[in-house]
């Protein structure tokens, strides 16, 4: 992998958490219409945002782990004091 | 047996066989223990109890408590500190990044609500958060599940400004590479 994509992989993240200069997004935009690798990455890294947005907003009924029976009912008890 | 909203804050009794499994859920995304996110559930019920009086309904129950459980597991990490490690901020190589090159995998499109319908995918996707180093787990689940931003994550976690672009950077990349190993790259 060139010093170029280990760069824009960096901005491609960072682009998600602050607002770029403009001659950041001016390598990104150059780059990424060269450089079919990491446009795939950062297709992907939008997904990734996708994909985890959705399971936070679902976890509560799609994930599928329970509150232990026992631990329910120490909370029970816990609550009656 | 379902219950009108506003009985069921009035009657404490029913919240842990009503939300007890969903607020575990909630917690156990982000902190991948068992015991610390029973232990964070336990503690965001008994602050509901007595903060009952404050729930004005507007929103439902449930979101009232995960709004709780949610502070609940931003003081835990205030209080719970982790050093950020050197691997957290090490200069990038090549192999940590593209190992296992992204290729155009038609999986990656797929609808993310039928994926977080598959109870596999939740076991390939928790393993992988897991297996992100503590610093880097937490700064991506309130970026990416709670969606705060970078200020609000550097005060609770306590790092700058730039250490945590570097370590949000690091957490995606690992994430993206675990998924493409065990999900996404798999024929299967």
């Amino acid at each position: 992998m060139r010093k170029n994509c280990t760069e824009t992989a960096r901005l491609l993240s960072e682009s998600r958490d602050r607002r770029l200069s403009l001659r950041e997004r001016i390598h990104l935009r150059f780059h990424m219409m060269m450089c079919r690798m990491c446009s795939i990455y950062g297709h992907q890294l939008t997904a990734l945002t996708r994909i985890c947005g959705e399971a936070s907003e679902r976890a509560t009924d799609c994930c599928p782990g329970r509150l232990p029976e026992e631990r329910k009912a120490r909370i029970r008890d816990a609550m009656k004091d | 047996m379902a219950v009108e909203p506003d009985n069921e804050a009035r009657d404490p009794a029913s919240w842990v066989d009503e939300h007890g499994d969903a607020l575990f859920r909630f917690a156990i995304l982000r902190v991948h223990d068992e015991n610390l996110a029973a232990d964070l559930v336990q503690d965001t019920f008994l602050s509901a109890l007595k903060a009952r009086e404050g729930f004005r309904g507007g929103s439902t129950l449930r979101t009232w408590l995960t709004g709780i459980l949610k502070h609940k597991i931003i003081d835990h990490y205030r209080k719970n500190k982790v050093e950020v490690l050197e691997s957290d901020l090490a200069g990038d190589t090549p192999a940590a990044i593209l190992e296992h090159a992204p290729n155009l995998s038609p999986k990656w499109d797929e609808s993310p609500s039928s994926l977080v319908e598959n109870r596999e995918f939740w076991g390939v996707l928790s393993g992988c958060l897991a297996k992100l180093p503590e610093a880097q787990r937490r700064a991506f689940s309130l970026r990416e599940f709670d969606g705060l931003t970078g200020d609000e994550i550097r005060k609770v976690l306590d790092v700058t400004p730039t250490n945590l672009w570097v370590i949000l950077h690091r957490a995606r990349a690992g994430l993206r590479r675990c998924m493409e190993t065990n999900w996404f790259g798999n024929e299967g």
